[in-house]
């Protein structure tokens, strides 16, 4: 059963539109992760599900229930936002249970589901402190439990970690996913952070202009992205994007521009015509040395980053600027040539004009 | 800061002094004169205090109306204080968090009234009262110092309502409020400073207005202090005395006020005036 449903969800500030007709569902127990640049809309989506925004167009329901003309009061949502929004004249134990407090809750049920969810996120010495006295971290996990304790249909989560510092960050990302694994409750998370929505979302809406891109699971997102814009948006560092051809020698097809080429599926083959002008995309971990003379194309390194691990190598392959990412190599420099390849089934082609993947046609 | 040297020091004490006596000396004398008989008062007077003697209030609190002017003044200032805070905190909060066309224009109209000597609404809005039935009663001066005081508390609240994230006031919302509740249960609490700010002041305008009083109130029952201690002084005849003593215990509520409230009544001051 799907917890939320949006039907075809607009938001019109004015005369700009916000969130353009967006169809999504969101199944009992799932963490749905809204991603995409800043102004595609997501935040919006999110606070139209909370009631916070009026809808100007289409339906939400939670549940059973329409809850499209409803009172964020009366949505039964918990909502944990970006600035934490801690009440500054109440303390911890306090700020836990004013949600159960409004609502008329026995004092000893309040106490219990306070402590049971302090306990949860390691805060049940500080119930007695005030907001100002705790740390970034502290008042997230705060905010954390104050939706907790309600135990609501959907929890939604307004770019929770923006305002943590780096490696608390990663702390609370793996909390949090350890807090839903222990809940199952249904979670809508935005963020614009696309490795925080690759480790956290059982599935991920990728939104650009107030449209929702693609929706699906992490790793298909990555393998299949449907265009050009959610193609470079996930994944880290970015994909390589080249415009080119399509052209076909004999038997094997390849994509070709100005300064090298590379074969290309035959599934991706079967969808384009040879000629047909293209964009390829190929990601920088997919780039890889050449395991002979024979295969691959030249570039030149421009640029060497070391990662630990891994080497990323900024080259020019003829125009065409390339990013790899390679197993660690201590001897590259700046200015070397290089081979590189790429295996066909990890070069993705895109229609240059409206960005959309050939395989989505 | 730089360290200052002995000298600035002292010059800078100095300079704090001087202020310190300016300004206090005529409390100082206003409270050793309410305590001083016609005598001391009129020829042997001295900087210090004494002789003591209690004739002036007795006088005063015996034989004229300052009782009832200063339960007047009570009554006045409170409604001053209730209609103030209520409206102020409404029409702040209004400005702060709706959309509305004109918004600025009312903010921008209210400051400007502030500007107006009283004066200058006093007669107008006297005629006003007249035509409503409502001249010569104590409403009346209620509302006259209200001119004053209402602008004042919005520009205060405006600045503090700024202050309150919105977030906070939508969290409450999720958690389970109607936007009343939530403005009653977490965005006021957090601007109490600033509420007590506008109390004080309006308080504090009301208690010591003159001018209203004077064009608003005919009825020597209805005449608030300020009013009533000026029927003291006659034409031959002027009572230093218990002038001086009506004055002082005009006073002294306020010294009261500020001795408890004059943290709130700083922090708000530059808080909601500066930051805002």
């Amino acid at each position: 059963m799907a917890v939320v449903e949006l039907t075809g969800v607009t938001k019109k500030f004015g005369d700009v539109l916000a969130v353009d007709a967006v169809n999504l569902a969101i199944e009992d127990g799932e963490f749905m992760v809204f991603v995409g640049p800043s102004g595609c809309g997501k935040s919006t989506t999110l606070r139209m599900v909370a009631g916070l925004e009026d809808t100007t167009a289409g339906t939400i329901k939670i549940g059973d229930r329409d809850v499209t003309e409803l009172q964020p009061k009366d949505r039964n949502v918990a909502m944990v936002f970006q600035n934490y929004a801690l009440y500054a004249h109440k303390n911890v134990y306090q700020n836990l249970g004013f949600g159960l407090h409004v609502r008329g809750t026995p004092k000893a049920e309040i106490d219990e589901r306070v402590r049971r969810a302090a306990t949860m996120l390691g805060i049940d010495d500080l119930l007695d402190r005030k907001p100002k006295q705790l740390s970034g971290g502290q008042k997230q996990r705060v905010a954390l439990g104050r939706a907790l304790v309600r135990d609501p249909d959907v929890f939604l989560l307004d770019e929770p970690l923006s305002n943590l510092d780096a490696k608390m960050r990663v702390r609370m990302r793996e909390e949090i996913a350890k807090l839903h694994a222990a809940t199952r409750s249904s979670m809508i998370y935005v963020t614009h952070d696309q490795i925080e929505a690759m480790t956290l979302g059982d599935r991920i809406a990728v939104m650009l202009d107030g449209r929702v891109q693609q929706v699906g699971p992490p790793l298909e997102l990555y393998d299949r992205p449907a265009n050009a814009f959610v193609a470079s948006f996930i994944g880290s560092p970015e994909m390589n994007m080249v415009d080119g051809e399509l052209i076909q020698k004999g038997k094997v097809a390849s994509f070709a521009c100005e300064g090298f080429s590379v074969a290309v599926s035959a599934q991706m083959r079967s969808l384009a015509t040879a000629g047909q002008k293209v964009t390829a995309g190929i990601r920088p971990e997919h780039l890889t040395f050449a395991t002979s003379a024979k295969t691959g194309f030249t570039a030149e390194v421009e640029l060497v980053e070391q990662m630990g691990a891994q080497t990323l190598l900024l080259c020019k392959a003829g125009l065409a600027p390339l990013r790899a990412l390679v197993d660690r190599d201590d001897k590259v420099r700046n200015g070397d040539r290089v081979r590189l390849q790429a295996v066909p089934a990890n070069v993705h082609l895109f229609d240059p004009g409206s960005g959309a993947s050939l395989l989505s046609d | 800061m730089n360290k200052l040297t002995l000298g600035q020091r002292s010059a800078l004490y100095g300079l704090v002094c001087v202020t310190v006596v300016y300004s206090f000396f005529p409390i100082y004398w206003m409270i050793i004169s309410s305590f001083r008989d016609d005598n001391s008062l009129y020829a042997n007077f001295s900087l210090l205090p004494g002789p003591f003697t209690l004739t002036n209030y007795e006088v005063l609190l015996e034989l004229t109306d300052y009782p009832t002017w200063f339960v007047n003044s009570i009554l006045v200032a409170f409604g001053t204080v209730c209609i103030t805070l209520v409206m102020s905190v409404l029409i702040a909060y209004s400005v702060t968090r709706l959309q509305f066309r004109g918004k600025m224009a009312v903010v921008g109209v209210m400051l400007y009234a502030y500007m107006f000597p009283p004066l200058l609404l006093a007669i107008p809005l006297f005629s006003l009262f007249v035509k409503l039935g409502l001249a010569d009663t104590r409403l009346s001066l209620m509302i006259s110092h209200c001119t004053i005081t209402l602008p004042l508390g919005v520009w205060l609240l405006w600045g503090f309502f700024k202050q309150i994230p919105l977030d906070v006031e939508e969290a409450a919302m999720v958690d389970g409020c109607s936007r009343l509740r939530a403005f009653v249960l977490v965005v006021l609490p957090l601007t109490l400073p600033g509420v007590l700010t506008v109390a004080i002041f309006s308080f504090l305008l009301s208690w010591t207005d003159y001018t209203f009083a004077l064009v608003m109130i005919g009825t020597d029952s209805l005449k608030t202090l300020p009013a009533g201690l000026d029927t003291m002084v006659g034409m031959y005849e002027l009572r230093w005395g218990e002038l001086m003593a009506g004055s002082t215990l005009i006073a002294l509520p306020l010294l009261v006020m500020f001795m408890f409230l004059s943290r709130y009544f700083i922090h708000g001051l530059s808080a909601g005036a500066l930051k805002g």
